[in-house]
């Protein structure tokens, strides 16, 4: 069943078509990748999911029911969450707290709340047991105290998919999860990410560069080039679609796609 | 309550309790009541702008609305005091309501400019609603407190005061303490992100205004009664500025370093008074100083206050 349908979703910023008649489905409970060159408007697609740009055109329809409008955080608040690709955490925060702020779309917690005693201390709780959960789960419960700044490149990677996973969100985006991180760490993940598709049941968008990990976590891949889609499918025929090899072999035999054969 | 937190709070108490008894001059209570006053206000900068970072320069407008209305409201009106002052609280964090929802869209200097406009435009209108406010005349003779038929004197005033910083410092630590510190945190942090995790930045960059109205609004409906005489003067871009120091001297987003800085910034002056003519400048010093060697505040701790994460993670992203 699609749980997320693109119709002919479009942005353009000026002359920029940055996502150009791109129409795809998201199916409910798989791993999906997004894959396709440097500024091809993965991100871009994300951004759209999430409601941080308006649609030029077209719809994005979560559940059949279209998110177009609504601003970011009452998307998070239908239950989709997404990871960003520059690690956005709060510095100043340790990374327990860092995971608590983002429940708020699951608790609702009342502001006059915390000037009840007893609600204060059943809100932070909540909170605390929910971080600490999803920190148990990615392994990284002895950083809980840590500032995020203080952790490694991998690891504050790793806190962010916690931040998402920790409002039981319907669907996981991830935009280069595996970015900075060694080889270990990017095997670990593709672990993770599994685990979290198959024993979560989390229906999972990945943006991803590493073809390896590609090949071995989608269901389904969307081919992304210049905004437009060119190709999508199952893992194998995508890659080995001529059209995608060109979007990745055509114009540059320099770039970390060269062994996409 | 654990037994000896407990022991400690009541030796607080009994200790606040006596000290003004052994206090005689007139001049050191009223100083301490200055302390107290600033005190109050400069928690609710503290929320605006320490913890949510939201650069305000209007915060004396919040702090004038609440003692003209108390004014206000008792001499015209001649509501009972109390009232006036639960009232002042309210105008100011309604004030704080009216200001957030324009500067909503703002960010950075375009924030600061704005509220620097708000706090002009309310010392234009205190100056000329004549028929309401008196004008730059001011509100002369304001109704004393008094208490089983004794009106207040100075050291009645302090105890007074000092209880209401207590609740405004207690109020201040559990906002801090509780998720809503947090999402005021991570909003100075990164708001666009925080937005993208489920928060409705927007209904909490209002709140912040209204709970640092709020309390500027306390401080406010107590200072008229106290001072007994205000006028627009009192409410002036310098007051914020001062404040703004208080803030930054202290420690922006740590609680009780804004407070520091206000205990710092009202008492040095008068410490310094013998050198009445240098005395701006060695205070002006010193906040340079501080600024150099502890950027963080007083009170701060390691944390870089309002330093732009992206470009740190953009820098450990080249390196990989
Ligand atoms: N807010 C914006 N304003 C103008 N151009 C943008 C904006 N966001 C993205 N773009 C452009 O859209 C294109 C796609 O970018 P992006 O989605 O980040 O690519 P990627 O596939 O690498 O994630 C790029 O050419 C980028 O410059
Ligand atoms: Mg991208």
């Amino acid at each position: 069943m699609a749980i997320l349908e693109f119709e002919r979703a479009s942005v353009h910023f000026g002359g920029v078509r940055a996502v150009d008649h791109v129409s795809s489905e998201i199916e409910q409970g798989k791993i999906t990748s997004i894959i396709g060159p440097n500024g091809a408007g993965k991100t871009t697609l994300f951004n759209l999911i999430t409601g941080a740009y308006k649609l030029t055109q077209g719809d994005i329809r979560f559940r059949g029911q279209s998110v177009a409008r609504l601003s970011p955080h009452m998307v998070h608040s239908l239950g989709i969450a997404r990871t960003f690709q520059n690690i956005r955490l709060f510095s100043s925060m340790t990374v327990l707290e860092n995971i608590m702020i983002s429940t708020h779309s699951k608790l609702k917690p009342k502001v006059l709340g915390i000037f009840i005693p007893g609600t204060f201390k059943r809100v932070e709780e909540n909170m605390k047991g929910m971080a600490e959960k999803v920190l148990v789960l990615l392994d990284l419960l002895p950083k809980a105290g840590y500032h995020a700044s203080a952790l490694s490149y991998g690891e504050q990677r790793r806190v962010e998919i916690a931040r998402a996973l920790v409002s039981d969100p319907e669907i996981v985006l991830l935009d280069e999860p595996s970015a900075g991180m060694n080889v270990r760490e990017a095997k670990e993940l593709i672990k993770f990410i599994s685990q979290i598709n198959k024993d979560l049941g989390k229906t999972v968008v990945v943006i991803e560069h590493n073809m390896r990990v590609v090949r071995h976590i989608s269901d389904k891949i969307i081919v992304l080039d210049h905004g437009c889609k060119i190709a999508d499918g199952v893992s194998e025929e995508v890659l080995r679609n001529p059209k995608v090899v060109e979007a990745y072999l055509g114009h540059s035999r320099l770039t970390t796609y060269a062994h996409v054969r | 309550m654990s037994k000896k937190r407990l022991t400690q709070y009541v030796l607080l108490a009994v200790l606040l309790v006596l000290v003004p008894q052994f206090v005689r001059s007139d001049y050191a209570l009223h100083l301490m009541i200055m302390v107290a006053i600033y005190g109050i206000l400069v928690l609710g900068l503290e929320i605006i702008l320490g913890q949510t970072g939201l650069f305000s320069l209007g915060h004396a407008a919040f702090f004038g609305m609440g003692s003209y209305t108390s004014a206000l409201l008792v001499m015209r009106l001649g509501m009972p005091i109390w009232l006036g002052i639960v009232l002042a609280v309210l105008a100011s964090g309604i004030l704080g309501f009216l200001l957030g929802f324009p500067t909503l869209r703002l960010r950075g200097d375009y924030l600061a400019i704005a509220t620097l406009g708000f706090g002009e435009i309310f010392g234009l209108i205190l100056v000329n609603w004549d028929s309401l406010t008196h004008g730059p005349m001011g509100i002369p003779g304001i109704t004393r407190p008094e208490i089983f038929g004794v009106v207040f004197d100075k050291r009645m005033y302090l105890y007074l005061i000092v209880l209401l910083f207590i609740l405004a410092l207690a109020a201040a630590f559990r906002i801090s303490n509780s998720f809503l510190g947090r999402t005021f945190r991570a909003i100075r942090d990164d708001e666009d992100a925080a937005e993208f995790l489920g928060i409705h930045i927007s209904k909490y960059k209002i709140l912040a205004f209204i709970i640092g109205g709020m309390f500027a609004g306390l401080a406010g409906g107590f200072y008229a009664h106290y001072v007994t005489f205000i006028s627009p003067d009192s409410f002036t871009y310098e007051d914020s500025e001062t404040l703004l120091a208080m803030v930054f001297l202290g420690g922006a987003g740590t609680v009780i370093g804004p407070v520091v800085g206000a205990v710092v910034l009202v008492l040095l002056p008068e410490l310094l008074s013998f050198m009445v003519q240098w005395r701006m400048l060695v205070v002006g010093v010193i906040m340079v100083l501080v600024m150099i060697f502890r950027p963080q505040g007083l009170m701060g701790g390691g944390m870089k206050f309002l330093k732009i994460k992206k470009k740190e993670v953009a820098r450990i992203g080249e390196k990989e």
